[in-house]
């Protein structure tokens, strides 16, 4: 029985590959409804010179660099969902930690191609003036470095001078130069060498923060310590709108006021993405913890301190736009009324499958371009506030906790009961 | 034959779980008893090559769990109290790749399937799963092929009349067949009569005792203390 089953490698790879095309068309359709809103919002020439410094400009080890930084973008979405579970259950079934490692991997890039085919094709097509042969090796780099980050990136026990070196490779295969390419293979091998198996789940982590047991604070820093450092994320969505204002203005010469209304529309924008980025962390990581209910605290002062919680990455992001540009400060009217909206979609129920996150985000979107085109909507938006407040309250009341636990946790779920009929 | 060699494990640097623990565990019913936190769910873990013992070797059928990786866990079926089972995976590409791996017609899966009433959920990925339908996945899983080391962490819970039933007499015939059994329950009484040794778990020590041929009530009284964390004499 001890015998090595011939052909786990192909099963393997055929589970992972499964798994990876899933999350690949998964994330099309928002990747899609990006493209587009891309193009119509920012126009294709921004969108092309972004290629062109991306895939053509700068030295190898510049381009190297930017790809690394993209990859490591894309893949800190997607390897989440191919990890999870690696670790446990899976790890007894007979195959070796090497092929392990190299199928998660695989199943990664597999997840990443609707976003790296898209930038193959601008690679290949933009104007070059290197050789065809160039070309194509700057593509094969793309791809290495892809895989390179999904190593880097996989939850494995391995020393730091290994994922160093994983890092590395990640970076000398985006050069897209062939020698470097090699170097980087080898380092990527050696970094193999000395790698362990999948990190279990069963060693917990240390908490740097402990919750206060001052009720004020108290859902304030159990909501810090359930999403933790991933919180940081949500400067992502305001980091991207700054660079898009910073271009913008740079490239077009506008009257006074266009450009206060551009200011407006980023530093909304900002806010909007920061708390919908936070929502979706903190919906994420945090139990529902019904326990909590049975506490003399009523579920408004409950969603009041998501809000708040929620508001910090968004307060922090409008004061980078104020410091920036004081035309940002009306924006700031938008703050009350999208915490509290993030608050509600930060508890999601399980009776749908779909997220709240994305109409979260078109709605505060659209909050953003109103505040932008007539300032005065800010404090309509403020006092809009108070009854998504109630809103907020009454959808966290409404929440069945015990249909959510069921799902998540508990082990009281069962085929034949009456939640999965 | 699972064989742990002075295997030290903690899920914290400095502070061991279980400390040089050196046992021997051959084919029969084995049960892994000991109070909340004694450490059973993770010697169940080490046995299954899920955690890797911080010191020691833990050998299935003389080979080492963590040098020969795909060859030692050949004949083992985990089921765990909490599967982690890849989220993004359907309960069928679980089922295809135990059944490939074990080298099984693919026909085996959809019986397994069929057994813990999975069919009409086989497409759904796991994460729209319940904790109990993910168990009933994993123990599909165990069905398949004739795995001779079986781990099962909490068989019974969250499980119908039916289902229990059902891998009651799964574990007991494969016990019959000669296959390495090994259960953590804290029900030990569906298992007292079948049962040949425990393994007692306290305090980061590991103590394996055959189970006295004697009536059933001394069975279980003997069962229970072990349960509790008394010495085992």
């Amino acid at each position: 029985m001890a015998s090595r089953p011939e052909g786990s490698h192909t099963a393997f790879f055929r589970f992972h590959l499964r798994v990876g095309v899933r999350i690949g068309l998964r994330l099309l359709a928002p990747i899609l409804a990006g493209l587009f809103a891309a193009y119509y919002l920012l126009r294709p020439e921004l969108i092309l010179l972004l290629l062109d410094h991306l895939l053509k400009r700068g030295g190898a080890f510049g381009r190297g660099l930017s790809l690394a930084v993209v990859n490591g973008l894309i893949g800190a979405v997607i390897a989440p969902r191919v990890t999870l579970g690696l670790g446990g259950w899976i790890r007894h079934l007979p195959a070796a930690s090497r092929s392990q490692r190299g199928m998660a991997a695989v199943s990664i890039l597999i997840a990443e191609i609707p976003i790296l085919l898209p930038l193959a094709a601008a690679a290949l097509l933009l104007p070059d003036k290197n050789s065809p042969a160039q070309v194509w090796a700057s593509v094969a780099g793309l791809f290495a470095s892809a895989f390179f980050m999904a190593l880097y990136l996989l939850p494995v026990r391995q020393p730091l001078w290994a994922s160093g070196l994983t890092l590395a490779a990640c970076i000398l295969a985006g050069s897209g130069r062939p020698l470097l390419m090699a170097a980087a293979a080898a380092a990527a091998f050696l970094a193999d060498r000395a790698t362990g198996p999948f990190l279990g789940r069963g060693r917990p982590k240390r908490r740097l923060i402990r919750p206060s047991s001052e009720p004020a604070f108290f859902g304030f820093l159990l909501n810090l310590r359930a999403a933790g450092f991933s919180i940081l994320w949500s400067l992502l969505p305001p980091a991207l709108f700054f660079g898009w204002l910073v271009v913008f203005l740079a490239n077009n010469p506008l009257a006074p006021g266009p450009i206060r209304a551009a200011v407006r529309l980023a530093a909304g924008g900002a806010a909007a993405g920061a708390l919908a980025a936070a929502a979706a962390s903190l919906g994420k990581h945090r139990p529902v913890w019904p326990w909590s209910r049975s506490l003399p605290i009523g579920s408004r002062k409950r969603v009041l301190q998501d809000a708040l919680f929620l508001a910090v990455p968004g307060a922090a992001a409008l004061a980078a736009f104020a410091l920036y540009s004081p035309a940002a400060l009306p924006a700031a009217g938008l703050l009350p009324y999208a915490a509290f909206r993030a608050a509600a979609a930060a508890r999601p129920s399980m009776e749908t499958p779909r997220s709240p996150i994305p109409g979260l985000v078109l709605e505060l979107l659209l909050a953003a371009i109103m505040t932008a085109l007539i300032p005065a909507a800010a404090g309509l938006l403020a006092v809009l506030a108070v009854p998504a407040w109630s809103i907020a309250a009454r959808r966290e009341r409404s929440l069945k906790t015990g249909l959510w636990l069921e799902r998540r946790y508990s082990a009281d779920g069962d085929s034949l009961t009456w939640s999965s009929r | 034959m699972i064989a742990f060699e002075s295997v030290s494990f903690g899920y914290l640097p400095g502070r061991p779980f279980l400390r040089g623990v050196s046992v021997r565990i051959g084919p029969g019913l084995t049960l892994v008893a000991g109070p909340n936190g004694a450490g059973k769910s993770t010697w169940l873990k080490l046995a299954a090559g899920v955690e890797p013992p911080d010191a020691g070797r833990v050998l299935i059928d003389g080979r080492d769990l963590w040098r020969e990786e795909a060859a030692a866990r050949a004949g083992l079926a985990y089921v765990s109290e909490q599967p982690d089972l890849t989220p993004y995976a359907t309960i069928e590409d679980i089922l295809r790749l135990v059944s490939r791996v074990r080298r099984r017609p693919a026909g085996e899966a959809d019986e397994a399937l069929a057994r813990m009433g999975l069919e009409r959920f086989a497409g759904r990925s796991v994460r729209e799963l319940s904790l109990g339908q993910k168990r009933r996945a994993a123990f599909a899983a165990a069905l398949i092929g004739s795995p001779d080391h079986l781990l099962l962490d909490e068989p019974l819970e969250a499980m119908d009349r039916a289902s229990r039933d059902l891998i009651i007499d799964w574990i007991l015939r494969r016990k019959a067949e000669g296959a390495v059994a090994v259960v953590v329950s804290h029900d030990l009484e569906p298992f007292a009569a079948a049962a040949d040794r425990v393994l007692a778990l306290r305090e980061g020590t590991a103590v394996l005792r055959d189970v006295p041929r004697a009536a059933p009530e001394d069975r279980r009284a003997f069962l229970d203390r072990l349960a509790r964390g008394e010495k085992a004499v």
